[in-house]
């Protein structure tokens, strides 16, 4: 019961945590719940063997990441690697930067899970070599991964601005 | 417009609060079951274990109280292999249960989840094909046995060496068919179960290879 009582409070504390895990890797509401509920229960599982060698909020990121990365979806036949669903238009707005803002969304929402992944926590700020730990990879292969990446959501996110 | 131009702004729009859940939502969510593949397996072999103890007590039962000598051999066999299949599921249950509670780097946790699924599903296929001929020859053997029991035959091996060959061939045929259908059929059901999964998997533990050259 205590540590039930310890563990929600964490997660009240960092659920924005997993709240943009969600964001990023599911478009429908639906599923983003389906994900939210699966991400808390794999932590609450696994919460036992935290030993707080890690911020919680690092832990709690490689829980959803590893989570969002190997969550089988429950309506599909074959759960798809890529998301292709794109993010809901809001109201227009003549705002370039609001425009090419939009076209990133997009961009990102179409990459593979492992490349999302890579861009939260790029965006997160964590450097590579902390990328490099979470993933399981080297902070070199982090580093290449990075610029293919960049360059890959440039051209992308120029393709979606032209057509928008 | 490159991702470094407007990474402040989409780490804002990321960072925008969503509908924050209540102790009490969250707490309703610890209640609930797992929809991952680690709970599904878990769930799974739970069910086969149950199974396999029913299976393995009424053979059990059958082998100790009925008067054919034949056919204690025969259940009193089975209930021993099912006994062994509950050993070998209450291994994969530990090693599920261990990497569930257990939060590796992504990578590692993909590997361990591949290398369990294939584990998983080996075990299966053999368990399926193992049994094929175990109950073939011991249904035979049975057949045998119980010519014996009724003073109609003259022992196992002479009734054995005495069959007619088109009796052999039928029974072979018979078998290779059987044999050749369950294969196929215990490929496609595993394919169908986990196969798409574990190929999804090899793709993403792939996506994670080195890439300095």
């Amino acid at each position: 019961m205590q540590l039930e009582k310890e563990f929600l409070a964490h997660i009240q504390q960092h659920q924005r945590i997993i709240h943009k895990v969600c964001h990023v890797y599911e478009q429908e509401s639906v599923a983003r719940e389906d994900l939210f509920q699966e991400i808390v229960l794999q932590a609450w599982h696994s919460f036992s063997k935290f030993r707080g060698d890690s911020k919680f909020s690092t832990w709690l990121y490689r829980v959803a990441l590893n989570t969002a990365i190997a969550f089988l979806r429950k309506d599909k036949k074959h759960p798809t690697v890529i998301s292709t669903i794109v993010f809901p238009e809001s109201t227009e707005s003549k705002d370039e930067t609001e425009e090419q803002v939009k076209a990133m969304h997009k961009a990102i929402a179409a990459l593979s899970k492992i490349d999302k992944a890579l861009v939260m926590l790029y965006l997160e700020d964590y450097d590579y070599k902390e990328i490099g730990d979470t993933l399981g990879i080297t902070a070199n292969n982090v580093a290449v991964k990075m610029n293919r990446l960049k360059i890959k959501l440039k051209s992308e996110t120029q393709k979606y601005y032209q057509y928008s | 417009m490159e991702l470094d131009d407007i990474k402040q702004l989409l780490k804002q729009q990321l960072d925008e609060p969503a509908s924050s859940k209540t102790d009490a939502a969250l707490s309703d969510i610890l209640k609930q079951s797992s929809k991952s593949i680690a709970g599904k397996l878990k769930r799974s072999i739970y069910f086969e274990i149950v199974v396999c103890v029913c299976i393995a007590l009424c053979f059990a039962i059958v082998a100790c109280t009925t008067s054919h000598w034949s056919f204690s051999i025969y259940f009193g066999f089975f209930s021993v292999v099912f006994v062994g299949f509950i050993f070998v599921l209450v291994y994969l249950n530990k090693k599920i249960k261990a990497f569930a509670t257990a939060q590796y780097a992504i990578r590692e946790n993909l590997e361990k989840l591949y290398l369990l699924l294939n584990e998983f599903t080996s075990r299966y296929f053999q368990f399926s094909m193992m049994l094929l001929p175990v109950c073939f020859i011991a249904s035979i053997l049975l057949t045998y046995a119980d010519e014996t029991m009724s003073g109609k035959g003259s022992g196992i091996i002479d009734g054995i060496l005495h069959t007619p060959k088109e009796t052999w061939i039928f029974i072979s045929c018979y078998f290779i068919a059987l044999a050749t259908v369950m294969y196929f059929f215990a490929k496609w059901y595993i394919k169908k179960l986990y196969g798409n999964y574990i190929c999804q998997l090899s793709n993403l533990i792939d996506e994670l290879r080195d890439e300095n050259v």
